[in-house]
């Protein structure tokens, strides 16, 4: 039997006494059986990257070239036919531990590539301390510690050693599980200095300005962009006038030269 | 050694066989295995089996006939453009940036030579023949090296024959090599601007792999200029690092000290950009640059730069150095924002004139 199992088992659930079946006369190497198990499987699912690293692996072990798999296999699993893709993958299917984690998650190509840059302690600790984010949280996670770990040329250990990150470093110590959205927020803060200042600042402003209820302000956060705009939820033209008068009453208050001066970088 | 040099098989496209130019690049590179090909396809599939295929895809050389060469300037949506054209004549380059887009932007494009260069003539004669109401620039430097194979192909004084006595199109050489020999061998184009990527020597040392030093490119600028070659410097791209002030201040110092003003046509700025994409596989082939570990944006056409603030106070330190020498009024900036362009405009006072080019946003 090279394939079928489940239909078989799901045909004499429906009492069927016989199936047409496909009889292969030659015989098949472990290799072939493989790989027409594999492709019908994949066939009737998504598969995740882990199990995608796994079949390539099996493939390879069963004694496909890697020219082959790279040019035939990889385009079919929808990743990029190159080399790189096949030592990610096959590096990833021996990881020790945390496949499994990695599957669950259904991590993209682009961060298992980057976890696999961590040595192997980090890369269990990161496991434990990610396992609670959602894909995308553990995909951001993931690219702020190497950028970080990168930047300021750190272990993970003497990374978490900033004030703040007292309890994370306690967690890497003893390889305790821990992760939120806090870890998160300090770290991108430590990984985009400048704009979390000027975000911070502007968001100070625009509180002091005590604008109007039912009004607010927005304005690009990348700062790309200086201009600001301004929404009100009026239902009437009394409620829109009373809105503007207050709005131009409180043009005297310095926070709204400020706040232009921050988006249009003068000043401090 | 020569950059062609590292090149290791050459792939004929059956198509090209008979093409022009093919007798000619063959004879400048004997000794190399050639294979004639149907299409680029088979030897894409050879270089992705490589541990790395975009260095293996730089010494590989593929000659076939390009179907066009001419086109606008892509730029990037929502940018201040220049009005520039691009004369795509070779794709891929023999040099080895770690903030090259065609990294990524190429796909495993073996070095990309067009043997039909009489048909370029023929698309130029039609181009010339175009109406138009503004000079335009047009240049050879976007998917490649315009000087890094001239040894080899020879177009740039291909190109230069065909550029003079055509008063109204500026051609630009741009390059990061120091290869000007076929140039100064000819009587000099007055309409030919050859142009050079500046960044400080040690940025070239580690980002910019087998390309020339500084040194080399400010001497290839040199002689251009005394041979009477008009010039461009693109600072480009511009990198934020522990001292980049000084050492860019250093680079300005020396381009003055070394070149006269009067040969300078055009100075542009840009800042390094690069497309989400790009990280990931210059990550992986320059582990030791640290270039993408900066604090970026991502910006209004999707591509990641540093922060306006930042940008800002770079450019304006920039324009500041080279106001010094009187040359803020070359100054233009490449792939930026209207926000961005207003506030160094301002900078430069006004003191842009027609001496230059008309760039569009004079009109």
């Amino acid at each position: 039997m090279v394939s079928g199992w489940r239909r078989i088992e799901a045909a004499k659930i429906c009492g069927l006494k016989e199936l047409p079946a496909l009889e292969i006369k030659e015989a098949l190497s472990d290799l072939e059986v493989m790989k027409v198990t594999f492709f019908d499987n994949y066939g009737q699912r998504r598969f995740s990257i882990a199990e995608k690293a796994l079949a390539v692996k099996r493939l390879s072990d069963f004694g496909l070239s890697s020219e082959e798999i790279i040019a035939r296999i990889l385009p079919l699993l929808e990743l990029p036919p190159e080399r790189p893709t096949l030592d990610i993958l096959l590096k990833l299917s021996k990881l020790p531990v945390g496949l499994e984690k990695i599957h669950q998650k259904d991590w993209k190509l682009s961060t298992v590539e980057l976890f696999l840059n961590f040595p192997d302690q980090e890369q269990l600790w990161l496991l434990r301390l990610i396992e609670n984010l959602t894909h995308n949280q553990q995909k951001e996670a993931i690219e702020l510690f190497y950028c970080l770990k990168k930047r300021k040329k750190k272990s993970l250990r003497k990374l978490l050693e900033k004030p703040g990150l007292e309890s994370y470093q306690k967690a890497f110590k003893n390889n305790r599980l821990l992760a939120d959205d806090q870890l998160l927020s300090i770290l991108r803060k430590e990984a985009y200095p400048q704009m979390f200042r000027l975000n911070e600042l502007i968001g100070q402003t625009i509180k002091q300005l005590r604008l109007p209820e039912k009004v607010s302000l927005d304005y690009d956060r990348t700062l790309e962009k200086t201009h600001l705009k301004l929404m009100a939820e009026v239902r009437s033209v009394f409620e829109l006038e009373t809105y503007l008068n207050q709005l131009v009453k409180s043009f005297n208050d310095e926070n709204w030269a400020k706040l232009f001066d921050i988006l249009n970088n003068q000043g401090q | 050694m020569t950059v062609f040099q590292q090149v290791k098989k050459i792939y004929l496209d059956r198509k090209a066989e008979n093409s022009g130019q093919v007798n000619n690049l063959l004879k400048k590179l004997p000794n190399l295995p050639v294979e004639v090909v149907e299409e680029v396809k088979d030897i894409q599939q050879e270089i992705r089996l490589a541990s790395d295929p975009v260095g293996e895809s730089k010494q590989l050389i593929f000659l076939t006939e390009q179907k066009s060469f001419i086109r606008p300037c892509p730029c990037t949506s929502g940018c201040f453009g220049c009005g520039y054209w691009t004369l795509d004549l070779d794709l891929n380059c023999p040099f080895d940036c770690s903030y090259c887009i065609l990294q990524k932007y190429l796909e495993g494009q073996p070095i990309t030579l067009a043997t039909n260069r009489e048909h370029l003539r023929k698309e130029l004669e039609q181009f010339f023949a175009r109406e138009r109401t503004e000079v335009i620039r047009i240049g050879t430097g976007e998917l490649a090296d315009s000087l890094a194979l001239e040894e080899l192909t020879g177009n740039a004084i291909f190109l230069a024959d065909i550029f003079r006595n055509r008063p109204g199109y500026l051609l630009e050489l741009k390059s990061k090599a120091a290869s000007i020999q076929t140039l100064m061998s000819i009587t000099p184009v007055p309409n030919l601007i050859l142009s050079w990527s500046l960044n400080p020597e040690s940025v070239i040392r580690s980002e910019e792999k087998g390309t020339a030093s500084l040194e080399e490119r400010f001497q290839s600028a040199v002689a251009a200029a005394k041979h009477g070659y008009r010039l461009g410097f693109h600072f480009d791209p511009i990198i934020h690092y522990p001292g980049w002030e000084e050492d860019y201040q250093s680079v300005v110092l020396r381009l003055f000290k070394l070149i006269p003003e009067e040969a300078i046509s055009w100075i542009s700025l840009g800042t390094l950009r690069f497309p989400p994409d790009l990280p990931l596989v210059a990550r992986r082939r320059f582990p030791k640059s640290s270039i993408y570990e900066h604090e970026f944006v991502r910006s209004w056409d999707g591509k990641f730069r540093y922060p306006r603030p930042l940008r800002l106070r770079m450019y304006e330190s920039i324009v500041e150095m080279i106001s010094q020498f009187g040359s803020d009024k070359k100054i233009y900036l490449c792939m930026e924002s209207p926000e961005v362009w207003e506030v160094i405009t301002r900078k430069i006072k006004k003191g842009r004139h027609l001496n230059t080019f008309p760039f569009p946003w004079e009109n």
